[in-house]
């Protein structure tokens, strides 16, 4: 009964196993990895400094001064790219199986700047932060 | 009936009793301890900013508490800035299409200062505050209104001249001050000095309510304006 379970699991293992190496030889012929590059825009044209992050990553790049980017790694399909800038809606781009430029547009996000500064320093603090 | 008094009672109590002591049994230094040794981080990637401040915390409270006390002290007042708003708002507050018009172009001025140099006005603090929330999967709002500074009274104030946020913790909204809480601007030298007040962090509303008047009064968070 026990060695059946072993062999049982050194069965189920092996195939696992054997899936994860086809996997990994099937994978760049079904999904293609591929470079994505693009350009970023407001509504009043290229936007720099703009930063495109792959989600769930760290991997990010910043837009050049004419809107540009292109993404520092190799992307696939189902991927997305989160877009943000300061002052701007964000977007989300999923990457398609023949996505390899894409040119999204950030919407405005309505701010009324207002301004108010302090002129004084803080004359009761509850608890000063130690530095 | 009575679990209507109840839910009507309840929506009254709640939220004058939202402020930091119900967080008392937290303890944030470990989320300070993050933004400090964050300190000088720049703006360019602000979601890998925001990871990096709050992936390490377990609760939102402390989420909230790494980015407030980051923005407070790597965001510097320009005092400049707000003087040139704040004669243009006054200056244009009858014509809507021309103030319409100039907050647009100064929007996006303000944004390059904020995210180039890291200097702004209080709507800078506030914005990205709640953008950086945001991120961390907090709900953050921008409540715009009227704080007298300078010895200003409000009723001199025809304009909302101030603005800060609310943040919803645990289902609760919660009021504080990035601006005032993170320095203040030296006026022999216009030089933004930082100087963390922690007294705006999460602030009883009825105290809140002192020194900041929203323009829409169901942000008092006080039971008074809650209908």
């Amino acid at each position: 009964m026990k060695s059946n379970f072993k062999s049982g699991l050194l069965k189920s293992l092996s195939f696992m196993g054997l899936c994860l190496m086809l996997s990994l030889f099937a994978n760049p012929v079904f999904a293609q990895a591929r470079t994505v590059s693009g350009v970023v825009s407001s509504t009043d044209g290229p936007l720099e400094g703009a930063t495109v992050i792959l989600k769930g990553s760290l991997d990010y790049v910043l837009t050049d001064e004419d809107g540009k980017f292109e993404f520092p790694r190799e992307l696939n399909k189902d991927d997305v790219l989160l877009i943000t800038a300061l002052g701007l809606e964000d977007a989300e781009v999923v990457i398609e199986a023949d996505t390899n430029f894409i040119s999204p547009i950030l919407a405005d996000d309505p701010v009324v700047i207002i301004a108010a500064l302090r002129t004084e320093p803080s004359k009761k603090s509850r608890q000063p932060e130690q530095q | 009936m009575r679990q209507l008094i109840l839910i009507v009672l309840f929506a009254f109590i709640v939220p004058a009793q939202a402020q930091r002591e119900d967080f008392e049994h937290i303890d944030l230094t470990r989320a300070d301890a993050l933004a400090r040794d964050l300190k000088g981080e720049d703006l360019y990637a602000l979601p890998i900013l925001v990871h990096q401040l709050t992936a390490p915390l377990e609760t939102d409270v402390e989420r909230f508490r790494a980015i407030y006390i980051w923005v407070c002290q790597n965001i510097k007042g320009d005092y400049p800035l707000m003087l040139e708003n704040d004669k243009m708002r006054r200056k244009l507050h009858t014509d809507s299409l021309a103030l319409e018009q100039w907050n647009y172009e100064f929007k996006k001025e303000i944004f390059q200062i904020l995210r180039k140099k890291k200097r702004t006005t209080c709507s800078g603090y506030s914005y990205l505050l709640k953008e950086m929330a945001e991120l961390a999967g907090i709900e953050v709002a921008i409540v715009d209104g009227y704080g007298p500074i300078n010895k200003l009274k409000t009723e001199r104030l025809k304009i909302p001249n101030h603005s800060w946020n609310a943040v919803k913790l645990n289902d609760k909204w919660y009021l504080c001050d990035a601006t005032w809480a993170s320095g203040y601007t030296d006026l022999t030298t216009y030089l933004f000095e930082f100087d963390y007040d922690d007294q705006y962090w999460l602030m009883p509303p009825e105290e809140f309510a002192e020194t900041h008047q929203p323009e829409d009064p169901q942000w008092t968070l006080l039971p008074i304006a809650q209908n």
